[in-house]
C-alpha cells in the first residue's frame, strides 16, 4: 500500500470516527444552549440506542440470559422503535432527575448528569451484561475502493447520517417556529418567557432531540465497532471534547470539531501508535482550552 | 367595568429587603399611565410583577377583574400583557423578521390565523420602516434606536392590550428619543393601552393621560399628568434634576 492510499485510507477512517463525535458533540449543544447544562449522558444514549437496536432486530438473552428477546424485527423498523425508546427515556431522565433540580446550581445540574450516566451505565450492565454486540452492516456488500483506499459501505453511511442529521437540524433551527423558539430560549430564556415560549418544554425537548440524535450516531457505528454497555463514557467525553471546540454553544464549530478530533485520532493512530488512539483525543482537549484560555476562540465567541 | 390593569397593595421583597412597599395602581382601556421615578423606587419590579416574571408576597394584580398573581408569563402574554423588558433582551444572534415571528409566538400555537399575523407585521413595518429594510439584519447589530423599535415591534406581534414599556428611552439621542414618543402616542391613538415607566420623567409626562410617582416602594404622587407637570414637588425633584442631566 503506497503511503498516498494509506494516508487516503486514515482520511476514511477518521472522517467515519469525527461524524460520530460530531453526531454527539451536536447533542452537547443543542442541550447546554437551551438548558445550560453539560449532559454527560450523551453517550450513553449512543449505547442505548444501539443495544436496544440490536435487542429488537436478533435473539437476545437478557438479564443475564434470564429472559430471551426473540423479536427478530427487520433493522429498519428495530432502529426506527430503539431511536424513539432513548428519546423516551431522554424525557424520562429529565423529568425524574433534571427538572425537579430547576433552580439548582449549573454544577449540581452537571453532576447529576454524571449520576444520571452512571446510572445508565448499571442499567446497560444489568440488562445486557458486559459483551459487546455487534450488528450486521445497513447494507452488505463490496466497499468502495478510491486510490488505493477503501471505504467500507457502512463508513458511508455513517458519514452520511452525520451529514443529513447536520442538514435536516439546521433546517429545523433555522426555518420551523419550534426551532427558533429553541434558539430563543438559548439566547435569552427570560424575553423568550415572554414570547408564550414554554422554557420548561423547550428544556425536554432539548433532551429528548440529544438523545434521538446520539441514539442514531451509537446505531450506525455499531456494525464498524461493537457495542457495549459502557461504550458510552468514552464517546461521551470524546463529543465533549468535539463540542467545546464550538464553545459548547456553536454547532458549526462543533460538528467541525468532531470532525478535527476523528482525523487526530486517525492519523495519531495511524502514523504514530494505535496504542495512544485515546490520549489523542485528550491531547487535543488540552490544547484547544490551551488556545481558548488565549482567546483564540473566546473572541468568536464574544462577538456572536 | 373594571380597569384594564388594577394593582392592589403590591408587596415584593428581594431576599430581606422590600422593594414594593403596599403599592397599588390602575390602569384603565386605552390610557397612557406613566411611572416615574428614582432608580431603586421599584418601577421595573412592579412591571416584572405584572408581566409575571415574579410574584408579590402579597397583594393582588387584575386584569379586566380577575386576579392574574401566579401566573406565569407564558400565560399572561396569552392574556394580552406585552412585556418590553428594560435593556430590551431582544434575541441579539436572530435576524430581525425571527425576532418579530417569535414575539407572535404564543398566536402561531394557539391557532390565530397567519392571515391575521402577518396583517400585524405589516403594521409594526409601517410603524417602523427601518424594521422592513433590515429584516434580514440579526438584531444585535441594529444601532440602539433601532433595538428598541425591534423590542416595541416584537411585543406589538403578541397583539397585546396592555403594553409595558420598561425605560424604552434609556440610551437613546435625544432625537430619537423624541421620535420613540410619538410613536407610543401613535400606539396609544391604535388602541393599544400602555403602562410606562421612564426616568425621562418631563417626556413621558407629555405623552401620558396619567402618571404615577414611585419613592422607594410606594407610590408618593398620582395625578393626570399635566398636572404633576405642573407640581413643584415632581418640579423640583423630578424636572428640575433632568434639565440638569440633559
Amino acid at each position: 500500500m503506497s503511503l498516498e492510499s494509506q494516508l487516503l485510507q486514515f482520511l476514511f477512517a477518521g472522517l467515519t470516527l469525527g461524524s460520530i463525535y460530531a453526531l454527539i458533540a451536536l447533542g452537547f449543544v443543542t442541550i447546554y444552549n437551551v438548558t445550560g447544562i453539560v449532559n454527560f449522558a450523551q453517550g450513553d444514549f449512543a449505547m442505548l440506542g444501539a443495544l436496544i437496536t440490536v435487542t429488537l432486530y436478533q435473539r437476545t438473552g437478557i438479564f443475564n440470559r434470564v429472559i430471551t428477546v426473540n423479536l427478530q424485527l427487520p433493522l429498519p423498523l428495530a432502529i426506527l422503535l430503539a431511536v424513539v425508546l432513548t428519546t423516551l427515556i431522554g424525557v424520562v431522565l429529565y423529568l425524574i432527575a433534571i427538572r425537579p433540580a430547576r433552580g439548582a446550581s449549573v454544577i449540581s445540574l452537571i453532576i447529576i448528569t454524571i449520576g444520571a450516566s452512571i446510572a445508565l451505565r448499571g442499567l446497560g450492565l444489568i440488562v445486557w451484561w458486559t459483551d459487546p454486540y455487534p450488528l450486521p452492516v445497513f447494507t452488505p456488500g463490496p466497499p468502495i475502493e478510491i486510490a488505493g483506499a477503501v471505504l467500507t459501505r457502512q463508513n458511508v453511511w455513517v458519514i452520511g447520517t452525520m451529514v443529513a442529521i447536520v442538514v435536516g437540524l439546521y433546517l429545523f433551527f433555522e426555518h420551523t417556529l419550534l426551532g427558533k423558539a429553541l434558539r430563543a430560549c438559548a439566547v435569552n430564556r427570560e424575553a423568550a418567557r415572554l414570547m408564550g415560549i414554554k422554557a420548561d418544554h423547550m428544556a425536554l425537548f432539548s433532551f429528548a432531540l440529544g438523545a434521538a440524535v446520539s441514539a442514531i450516531a451509537g446505531i450506525v457505528i455499531t456494525p464498524s465497532t461493537f457495542m457495549a454497555y459502557d461504550s458510552g463514557t468514552l464517546l461521551s467525553l470524546k463529543g465533549f471534547v468535539a463540542a467545546i471546540m464550538g464553545g459548547l454553544t456553536n454547532a458549526p464549530l462543533a460538528v467541525a470539531g468532531g470532525l478535527v478530533l476523528g482525523l487526530v485520532e486517525a492519523f495519531g493512530a495511524g502514523l504514530l501508535s494505535s496504542a495512544y488512539k485515546d490520549a489523542f483525543a485528550f491531547l487535543t482537549m488540552f490544547v484547544i482550552l490551551l488556545l481558548r484560555a488565549g482567546g483564540v476562540f473566546g473572541q468568536r465567541l464574544a462577538e456572536a | 367595568m373594571p380597569p384594564l390593569l388594577e394593582i392592589h397593595n403590591v408587596h415584593v421583597y428581594y431576599g430581606r429587603i422590600q422593594a414594593l412597599k403596599g403599592v397599588s395602581l390602575e390602569v384603565n382601556e386605552g390610557e397612557i399611565v406613566a411611572l416615574i421615578g428614582a432608580n431603586g423606587a421599584g418601577k421595573t419590579t412592579l412591571l416584572r410583577a405584572v408581566s409575571g416574571l415574579l410574584t408579590p408576597h402579597e397583594g393582588d394584580i387584575r386584569l379586566d377583574g380577575r386576579s392574574v398573581v401566579g401566573l406565569p408569563p407564558e400565560r399572561l402574554v396569552a392574556l394580552g400583557v406585552a412585556h418590553v423588558p428594560e435593556r430590551r433582551q431582544l434575541f441579539t444572534t436572530m435576524s430581525v423578521i425571527d425576532n418579530l415571528i417569535l414575539g407572535a409566538y404564543h398566536r402561531y400555537r394557539s391557532g390565530d390565523s397567519r392571515e391575521a399575523i402577518r396583517k400585524d407585521l405589516e403594521t409594526v413595518f409601517e410603524i417602523f420602516p427601518i424594521l422592513r429594510e433590515r429584516q434580514q439584519q440579526r438584531a444585535g447589530t441594529l444601532s440602539g434606536g433601532q433595538q428598541q423599535m425591534l423590542a416595541i415591534g416584537r411585543a406589538l406581534m403578541a397583539r397585546p392590550r396592555l403594553l409595558l414599556l420598561d425605560e424604552p428611552s434609556l440610551g437613546l439621542a435625544p432625537l430619537l428619543v423624541r421620535e420613540l414618543f410619538r410613536v407610543i402616542a401613535q400606539l396609544r391613538d391604535r388602541g393599544v393601552t400602555i403602562l410606562l415607566v421612564e426616568q425621562n420623567a418631563r417626556a413621558a409626562l407629555r405623552v401620558a393621560d396619567r402618571a404615577y410617582v414611585l419613592e422607594t416602594g410606594t407610590v408618593a404622587l398620582s395625578g393626570t399628568a399635566a398636572a404633576l407637570l405642573a407640581d413643584p414637588e415632581v418640579q423640583r425633584s423630578y424636572l428640575g434634576q433632568l434639565r440638569q442631566a440633559m
